[in-house]
């Protein structure tokens, strides 16, 4: 691991920090035991994504690998609760913020695109959520109209 | 204040008046006397009775439904092997998938795997429990059969082959017990767990507490006596052997700090019938358990099994008789009145 | 650009969850049931109501009734009792439950589930409750805590997966189902389980599909299957004298994909000859009484063994369904039985009695195909599911309540070349719940079953990755129903089918003509390289 993955990882660790710390207190203590993917699902992916992330944000900003660890994080959380949803990547705002360089001194936009990805990706999976209620009150409709 | 500190303190303050009354009380003529030779029956008196009335209670409910939980293959075909344990289809299985939780918790072992990375060996916090739970009832076990020797003249020669082993290590002089060790190392991980994780905060009751600052006042007192206070073993015995006769004698050599720990003791055996602690009774009946999961092999039956009222054949051939008979569906009754005069 | 979105966290109690606040979202919470449905059944207190109303028009005596519910239920079903007195809080289950893990919401860990409960049996019926009850646990029965109850009651697909991770067994499925009768004793159920449980009753099914509509469905199934094999296969329908009748779930001569399941077991049942009849009126194998209340249960599932009986068969075979089997394996002959004019099964192909059945005299459509296979006496060429990559659901019923894991896997094995597990703790007894199980799968609480489903999805998700698995395969008709969507959002590429719609594919019937497709009509694996092949060498 060079110099930049472990502050990335730095990064991320502190971001998961935060995003767990918006959990209700009792639940906290499940997400943070991340060493079973499958025991804890919600809390590893949120590591495992935050920490990819963090290394793309100092990184190359690899468009495909943001996607991808855009989605497995976003999937889950707007189903957390449906409305109003904080956004993790205001999270990284503070976090950035926090640290001293080379963090402090990342450009701004790029966490602007983060933001744009993030609000996008909401929409996305919502749009989805949606589509995937209106098929299934198709098919009922279709069974009670026997 | 926040609700754990409130339920703590209450918690650690009642334990703290039962030792206390024991400790002060043991002063006082009056009280030495109601606390040696009228609590300690009462409360023998109160854990029997109230034991038996608590599983009593329990047994007196039937159990309408078969529904063992089942781990593991079923006994279904001969060439499939069945988990004749986990998924009993045998009262032997069941004795056996009983002896397992009840001596080993097997259940609690279920939980996540232990791993190894490298050379280190991850255990995850469930095991940690299970073997703190193990190490917990094995300690107390061994510690209320040298008790034995209080109260049985000429102590038993299992009692002193139990000593020898537990003293096998001769640290010290009283040799130290490792089971005061499992036991007071067990305790202070459970206390610790439930303090610490945010999960157990959020679901303990002040009770939870309670139990635990009980039963390690039990044990931090009775490790006192032995190991510092030095107490006469003796005197103690004489005590033992004579309420076992019904004629209490108490010497008087014995310390407040004798009647500290005989005021917890009684209280935990009044406590124990009202509390969860009647887990230990209670892992015996139950249903998803003790059965053994052979609910197709054998009629279970319910004894209040009440009638219910069901859409018979005929009911429903009475209302779709014509949707039937469009459909070329065999019939019971062709008509109606057919219907009704069969 | 806005940084941060506005912060609504949905509200949680103060550190204590005796306070009994909960809110109504969309997406986490199911409709209400139908004054009709409620009044079909004969349940107290049908009216027009919705759980987001503050009134919900509860009777004025409803405290008395749910106490007195409490006290027959106590002095009745020593699980209840047992598993109120028992519980030590020691949190092994708490991470356990599916809803959980997809929710962080702390009344979902089984503990705490049960707890909602507890503390007002403790409060009304325990000493310590009754003289300390903020020491020990004890609260208030107020109408905040039935709301609370149905929205928590309502959380829980009763799966058994904590129960197997607590020392004493305590069954938070037992404590939901006494809740959920509780409920109704004033009126509060939801229309997802009293709706096809009032359909089940009136037309046998929970449909709701009437005897000529029965009747389409299957011959519609038989023809098909006729047309993909060439034969000619028929289904009896209530034929009498079979020698077994067969019950199914209504969704597999339905729904989608139950319906290939469908054509997997007319196609099997046709080359092994079986005298088989179905039911226009035991049309059900499911039973979402179960889902209600034992009562319910009970009056849902008469229609089996009175059907057997009238059609004078000798036993029953049952498909794959998972609560129909939670059922039929544990309650069935308490309820309906004793079912003395049947016979101890016996396979009329060979000759083995399931002895583990003979009191009950139903075999599970698994145990029935895995003894064929052993004894080989049907062919097979697993070939023609080559284009299936596939891993194998438990569904929790049969996983839970019976103990089925190895049968479906035999059968899986003989049918299919790839074929793989997913990650031990996900699997067998402490196998992932779909999220949608116990009439919570509705789209109007969606959300909150993509989250309920999370864990088991996460599961699939790791050997797509790994093993480019591309079908879930399950024994359950809810499974069937409520996976797609689940695999749709988290894992999309993965289908999901029946054990029999494999069976399907690979059986080779005698007589039957080249197959070209599987059941969905896809093309087969060895077909489309054999078309790839051939239209290669026509451009060489």
């Amino acid at each position: 691991m060079n110099e930049r993955e472990a502050i990335a990882d730095a990064v991320a660790e502190r971001w998961l920090a935060r995003t767990i710390d918006s959990y209700p207190e009792a639940a906290r203590a499940s997400l943070r035991n991340v060493s079973d993917p499958f025991r804890n699902p919600a809390g590893f992916a949120l590591k495992e994504n935050l920490k990819a992330l963090s290394r793309e944000l100092l990184g190359a900003m690899d468009k495909h690998a943001i996607e991808r660890a855009m989605d497995e994080i976003v999937r889950l959380r707007v189903l957390q609760s449906p409305g109003e949803v904080p956004s993790f990547i205001g999270d990284l705002r503070v976090v950035v913020a926090e640290m001293a360089a080379p963090v402090a001194a990342l450009p701004a936009d790029r966490i602007d695109v983060l933001l744009r990805m993030e609000a996008e990706k909401f929409a996305s999976c919502r749009a989805q959520i949606e589509m995937l209620r209106q098929k299934e009150q198709r098919l009922r409709a279709q069974w009670e109209a026997q | 204040m926040k609700r754990t500190t409130r339920d703590v303190l209450l918690s650690l303050g009642a334990v703290a008046a039962l030792a206390l009354l024991g400790f002060e009380g043991s002063r006082l003529e009056a009280g030495r006397a109601a606390l040696a030779a009228f609590v300690p029956y009462v409360a023998f008196a109160a854990l029997l009775a109230g034991f038996c009335w608590r599983v009593l209670a329990w047994a007196r409910v039937p159990v309408p439904f078969h529904i063992p939980v089942s781990c593991g293959q079923q006994c279904s075909l001969r060439w499939i092997r069945a988990a004749k344990i986990d998924n009993p289809s045998t009262r032997w299985g069941v004795a056996a998938r009983m002896a397992g939780e009840v001596f080993l918790f097997r259940s609690l072992f279920r939980n996540q795997r232990a791993r190894m990375t490298g050379s280190r060996l991850i255990l995850g916090d469930c095991r940690l429990l299970w073997l703190g739970a193990l190490a917990f009832h094995w300690a107390l076990l061994v510690i209320l059969l040298r008790h034995l020797r209080l109260f049985i003249e000429p102590v038993p020669a299992f009692v002193n082959s139990l000593e020898r082993i537990d003293g096998v290590f001769q640290l010290g002089a009283p040799p130290l017990y490792l089971s005061d060790l499992i036991l007071l190392g067990a305790l202070v991980y459970w206390a610790v767990r439930r303090f610490r994780d945010p999960v157990l905060r959020y679901i303990s009751l002040s009770t939870d507490y309670f139990a635990l600052f009980l039963l390690l006042g039990i044990a931090i007192s009775g490790m006192w006596m032995r190991y510092f206070a030095r107490v006469d073993i003796l005197s103690v015995k004489e005590y033992a052997l004579s309420i076992t006769a019904l004629h209490p004698a108490i010497p008087q050599s014995l310390g407040p700090l004798f009647f500290a720990h005989l005021a917890l003791v009684s209280a935990l055996a009044v406590y124990l019938p009202f509390s969860k602690l009647m887990h230990m009774g209670g892992i015996f009946l139950s249903p998803t358990r003790n059965l053994a999961n052979d609910s197709r092999a054998r009629r279970h039956v319910n004894p209040w099994n009440i009638p219910v009222n069901t859409h018979t054949y005929a009911e429903w051939e009475d209302e779709f008789r014509d949707k039937l008979q469009g459909a070329g569906i065999p019939l019971e009754a062709e008509d109606a009145e057919h219907a009704h005069s069969n | 650009m806005p940084n941060t979105l506005i912060q609504i966290e949905p509200k949680q109690p103060a550190g204590d969850w005796r306070d009994p606040h909960v809110e109504f979202r969309k997406g986490a919470m199911c409709y209400s049931a139908a004054a009709k449905n409620v009044a079909y059944l004969g349940l107290p207190n049908p009216r027009a109501w919705q759980p987001r109303e503050s009134d919900w028009k509860l009777p004025p005596d409803w405290k008395r009734i749910i106490l007195d519910g409490m006290k027959e239920r106590l002095r009745k079903y020593r699980s209840f009792r047992l598993f109120m007195d028992i519980c030590v809080r020691c949190g092994a289950c708490a991470d356990k439950c599916h809803f959980y893990l997809g929710s962080a919401d702390t009344k979902n860990m089984p503990v705490m589930r049960a707890e909602l409960m507890r503390s007002i049996y403790r409060r009304y019926f325990t000493w310590t409750g009754r003289l300390f009850p903020g020491m020990a646990g004890g609260r208030e029965l107020t109408e905040d805590v039935i709301k609370e109850w149905f929205y928590y009651f309502y959380q829980c697909t009763e799966c058994r997966r904590c129960s197997v991770f607590c020392p004493y067994g305590i069954d938070t499925a037992e404590i939901t189902m006494m809740g959920r009768e509780l409920l109704n004793l004033i009126g509060c159920n939801i229309n997802w389980v009293l709706e096809p449980a009032a359909n089940s009753f009136r037309t046998g099914n929970h449909l709701g599909i009437q005897p000529h509509g029965f009747k389409d469905s299957i011959d519609f199934a038989a023809e098909e299957a006729s047309e993909i094999t060439g034969l000619n296969i028929e289904v009896p329908i209530n034929r009498k004298g079979a020698e077994v009748l067969f019950v199914m779930p209504s969704a597999d001569y339905f729904g989608t994909p139950h319906y290939f399941t469908l054509l997997g077991y007319l196609l099997l049942f046709h080359e092994i000859g079986l005298d088989y009849t179905v039911s226009a009126y035991a049309s059900e194998g499911g039973n979402f009484g179960l889902f209600s209340s034992h009562e319910m249960m009970k009056r849902l599932n008469a229609k089996i063994y009175d059907e057997a009986r009238r059609l004078g068969v000798k036993w029953i075979l049952g498909g794959e369904c998972g609560h129909m089997w939670r059922v039929i394996h544990q309650f069935m002959d308490t309820m309906n039985g004793p079912a003395e004019f049947l016979e101890a099964p016996v396979s009329p192909v060979t000759g083995t009695v399931f002895e583990n059945a003979r009191s009950t005299k139903m075999v599970h459509i698994c145990e029935f195909t895995a003894d064929l296979i052993h004894h080989g006496k049907i062919k097979l060429d697993p070939r023609r599911n080559d284009h299936w990559i596939a891993t194998y659901h438990d569904s929790c019923n049969p996983a839970r309540a019976m103990g089925l894991l190895e049968e479906p896997r035999y059968i899986l094995k003989s049918v299919c070349n790839h074929f793989y597990e997913m990650p031990e703790n996900t699997i067998r007894e402490q196998t992932f719940c779909c999220g949608s199980g116990a009439g919570l799968g509705t789209d109007e609480n969606l959300e909150m079953r993509l989250r309920g489903g999370y864990p088991r999805a996460n599961a699939v998700k790791h050997v797509r990755e790994k093993h480019g698995v591309n079908l879930l395969a399950c024994i359950c008709a809810i499974d069937k129903a409520t996976l797609p969507t689940l695999m749709e959002y988290w894992v999309p590429g993965v289908e999901v089918a029946g054990v029999h719609e494999l069976v399907g594919n690979a059986l080779v019937l005698t007589g039957e003509k080249q197959r070209t497709n599987d059941l969905r009509g896809e093309p087969l694996a060895a077909v489309a390289s054999a078309a790839t092949a051939a239209s290669e060498a026509s451009h060489a």
